[in-house]
C-alpha cells in the first residue's frame, strides 16, 4: 500500500523484525494485528527491553496513541469521485460480519453494512457501525487503503 | 428491485439488482459504468426510429419495414459484404450473423480479431489447459498480476469481485492472503492496491522484464543487470522470487501488452513464462482483459459454427479464414457493411475508419454514434441484458444467461429480431 498513514507495513518497519515470536506470532502478523488493535504494544517484549529500539518504540507509541484516545473520528466518502468498484464494501470487516457474502466479493444487498453501492456509487449507510467508533475504537483504515481513487477520507 | 446480470463490461456481474422507476434506474451493486449502462435505456438521445440517409445528406426517419427493405437490398446487391461487431450482443446474435454471412457469401468478423483472437495461438487464453474460471482465481490465486491494464478505470469490479480483495477457499484473509503486482508504463490507480508497483520503461521494458524473468524462473543464473526493463534489480528479484513461491498465479493483461509494438515478442514470452511456472507445479493462468460482455462468445460462436475463431470468409464453401479485415478495408475489398452493436468509426485507427466510411453502412445500434451518423440505414435495437434475453460469455469464457428487466420503448426490436427480419427479406429478394 502506498499510504503514508498508519498501516501494518509502517508498523512492521518499526518493530524489531527478528521474528522472535515472544508475542506468539511473527513481526508482520503482530504489526497487522496491532493496526487492527487486536494486540497491544506491550506484548512485544524486545521492543521495550532492548534500548536499541528506544526511538522506534517512541515512534510507534506516537503513532498508535492518538487512536487510543480518539474521541473524534470519522469516515467520509466523496461519491463524486467514486467509481462504484466495491473495494470498500468487500474489505470492510463490519460488512463481512453484517453480510458475509461481501467478504467473498459479492455486492452488498442488505441494509446492514457500512458501505453499499447504490446507483453506481458507494454510500455509507451505517456510519455508526464503523469500528473506529466506540466501543471498538480501532484504528481501522482498510476501506481508505483499498479505494482506488481516494474517495474515502478518514480522520 | 430485481436480480439482474450486468452486460456493461466483460466482468458480467451477476450479483446485482436494478429497477426501472419513473425517473430513471435504481440499482444495487452496479459500478458507475454498469449503472450508466442501465440508465442509458432512458437516455434522451436513445435511437427510437429507423433512419436512412444518402451520403452527405441528413438522415430522415423511416418506418421499420422500409429500413429492412433498404438494408436487405443493399446487402443482396453487394458483391462482398462485411458483417462486423457482435461483442456487445448475446451469442445468439453472433450465430445469426454467421448464418447471414454464409447466405450472403460475405466476411464475418468481430472485435475479437483485434482484441485478443490472435492470442489463442500463443495459448494465452487460460494457459495450458485453455480454461480458466474467475471463481477458481478468487478461491485459489495468491499471486495476481495486472499487466498493461488499469482495472480501476476499465473493469471497476474486477479486483473486488474476483482477484485482489475477496476471500476464497485457499484465501482466508482476502487481500492479506494475496500478493498483487501491477506492471505498466506509468503510475496507475490500480497500483495503489499492489505490493509490487512496477513501472516499466516505455521503450521495451516489458520485453526485457519478461526475458529476464524467464531466465530467472528457468533457474539459469547470470549476473542480474542493475535495472530490468527500467525496474531496479532488487524490485525485480523480489517479484521473481514471490511469483515462484506462489501456489496459484493469475496474470491479467491488457492493451498495454497486447498492442505494444513489441507484442510479437512479448506475447510468446509471457506464454513461456506461464508454461515454465506450470511445469514447476505453480499453476499459472493468463487472461486477456477483453472489453465487452460477449468478447469471448463471439469467438465461441464462430468456432462452433465454422471452426474458425474470427475473420471468416464465406465466399467459398467450406468457409476459410480471411486474411485481415483491416487490410481488406484499406484495399477497398468490401462494398457494404452490416455493423451490429458497435461503433467502429470512433474505435478504429483513422485510415481504416475512413475506408469503412466510404461504403454503404447498415448499423444496428441503441444510441447515436459516429458510425450511425455516417450510416445509410440505422436500425435502433434493444439494450443487451437490460431489455433482451440471451447468453453472454464473460471474460473467463463462462456462459452467463441474461434476462430483461424491462421492455424496450416504442416497439424497438431486439438484434435477433432485426437479423431474422433481414434474413426473411433477403430470402424474398
Ligand atoms: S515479540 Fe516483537 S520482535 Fe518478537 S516476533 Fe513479536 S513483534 Fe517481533
Ligand atoms: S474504517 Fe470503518 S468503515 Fe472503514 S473498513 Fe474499517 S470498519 Fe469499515
Ligand atoms: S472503494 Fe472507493 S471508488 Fe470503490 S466503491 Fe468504495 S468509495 Fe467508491
Ligand atoms: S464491473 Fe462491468 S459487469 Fe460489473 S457492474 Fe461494472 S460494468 Fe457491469
Amino acid at each position: 500500500m502506498v499510504d503514508k498513514k498508519l498501516n501494518p507495513m509502517q508498523l512492521y518497519k518499526l518493530l524489531p523484525q527478528t521474528n522472535c515470536k515472544q508475542c506468539g506470532m511473527t513481526c508482520m502478523a503482530f504489526a497487522t494485528r496491532l493496526a487492527l488493535r487486536e494486540v497491544e504494544l506491550k506484548d512485544c517484549p524486545p521492543l521495550h527491553e532492548n534500548p536499541q529500539y528506544a526511538t522506534q518504540l517512541a515512534t510507534i507509541n506516537e503513532l498508535i496513541t492518538p487512536l487510543l484516545a480518539a474521541e473524534e473520528t470519522g469516515v467520509k466518502l466523496d461519491d463524486t469521485m467514486c467509481t462504484g468498484c466495491g473495494n470498500c464494501v468487500v474489505v470492510c470487516p463490519v460488512d463481512a460480519s453484517a453480510e458475509p457474502d461481501t467478504a467473498s466479493g459479492k455486492a452488498a444487498r442488505s441494509t446492514d453494512t457500512v458501505f453499499r453501492v447504490e446507483n453506481g456509487t458507494a454510500k455509507i449507510i451505517n456510519l455508526e457501525k464503523c469500528r473506529r467508533f466506540p466501543p471498538d475504537r480501532m484504528n481501522c483504515r482498510v476501506c481508505e487503503q483499498g479505494c482506488y481513487v481516494k474517495a474515502i477520507e478518514i480522520w | 428491485m430485481q436480480d439482474t446480470v450486468c452486460c456493461g463490461c466483460s466482468v458480467v456481474c451477476d450479483d446485482v439488482a436494478a429497477k426501472v422507476t419513473k425517473t430513471g434506474i435504481q440499482s444495487l451493486g452496479l459500478c458507475a459504468l454498469g449503472h450508466a449502462y442501465y440508465s442509458s435505456i432512458r437516455s434522451q438521445t436513445r435511437l427510437k426510429k429507423a433512419q436512412m440517409k444518402a451520403k452527405s445528406t441528413s438522415a430522415k426517419t423511416i418506418p421499420f419495414k422500409k429500413a429492412y427493405e433498404e438494408a436487405s437490398s443493399i446487402l443482396s446487391s453487394s458483391q462482398r459484404p462485411l458483417l462486423i461487431g457482435w461483442s456487445n450482443s448475446p451469442i445468439e446474435v453472433s450465430h445469426l450473423g454467421l448464418k447471414l454471412a454464409k447466405s450472403l457469401k460475405g466476411v464475418y468478423d468481430s472485435t475479437a480479431s483485434f482484441e485478443y483472437g490472435q492470442l489463442r495461438q500463443h495459448k494465452l487464453v487460460g494457459g495450458e489447459t485453455g480454461t480458466v474460471n474467475l471463481e477458481d482465481i478468487r478461491n485459489l490465486a495468491d499471486f495476481i498480476v495486472y499487466w498493461g491494464v488499469n482495472p480501476a478505470e476499465s473493469h471497476h469490479r474486477h479486483a473486488s469481485r474476483y482477484t485482489v480483495f475477496p476471500t476464497g477457499e485457499k484465501i482466508p484473509e482476502g487481500r492479506e492472503s494475496r500478493t498483487v503486482a501491477v506492471l505498466d508504463i506509468r503510475q496507475t490507480e490500480s497500483m495503489r492496491l499492489a505490493n509490487h508497483q512496477l513501472i516499466l520503461e516505455f521503450k521495451n521494458g516489458d520485453e526485457q522484464f519478461l526475458t529476464t524473468l524467464l531466465t530467472e524462473i528457468k533457474g539459469t543464473t547470470g549476473t542480474p543487470p542493475v535495472k530490468v526493463g527500467g525496474i531496479p534489480a532488487i524490485e525485480f528479484l523480489s517479484f521473481a522470487k514471490q511469483i515462484q513461491e506462489a501456489n496459484y498465479i493469475a496474470i491479467f493483461y491488457g492493451n498495454g501488452l497486447l498492442h505494444s509494438p513489441h507484442a510479437s515478442k512479448t506475447l510468446p514470452l509471457l506464454s513461456k513464462v506461464a508454461r515454465v511456472l506450470n511445469k514447476k507445479s505453480r499453476p499459472c493462468v493468463t487472461l486477456p482483459m477483453v472489453a465487452y460482455c460477449n468478447s469471448i462468445g463471439v469467438v465461441t460462436a464462430s468456432q462452433t459454427d465454422t471452426k474458425i475463431p474470427y475473420s471468416v470468409d464465406f465466399n467459398r464453401q467450406p468457409p476459410r479464414p480471411y486474411k485481415s479485415v483491416f487490410k481488406g478495408l484499406i484495399a477497398n475489398e468490401f462494398d457494404a457493411a452490416l455493423i451490429v452493436g458497435w461503433d467502429p468509426l470512433s474505435m478504429l485507427p483513422a485510415p481504416i475508419a475512413r475506408a469503412l466510411e466510404k461504403i454503404p453502412l447498415i448499423t444496428l445500434s441503441t444510441h447515436p454514434s459516429l458510425t450511425t451518423r455516417e450510416s445509410t440505414v440505422v436500425i435502433p435495437t434493444a439494450v443487451t441484458g437490460v431489455e433482451t434475453t440471451g447468453v453472454v460469455y464473460r471474460m473467463d469464457g463462462s456462459a452467463v444467461p441474461v434476462q430483461p428487466i424491462t421492455k424496450p420503448p416504442a416497439n424497438i426490436p431486439t438484434e435477433v429480431q432485426v437479423l431474422e427480419q433481414l434474413a426473411s427479406w433477403l430470402a424474398v429478394l
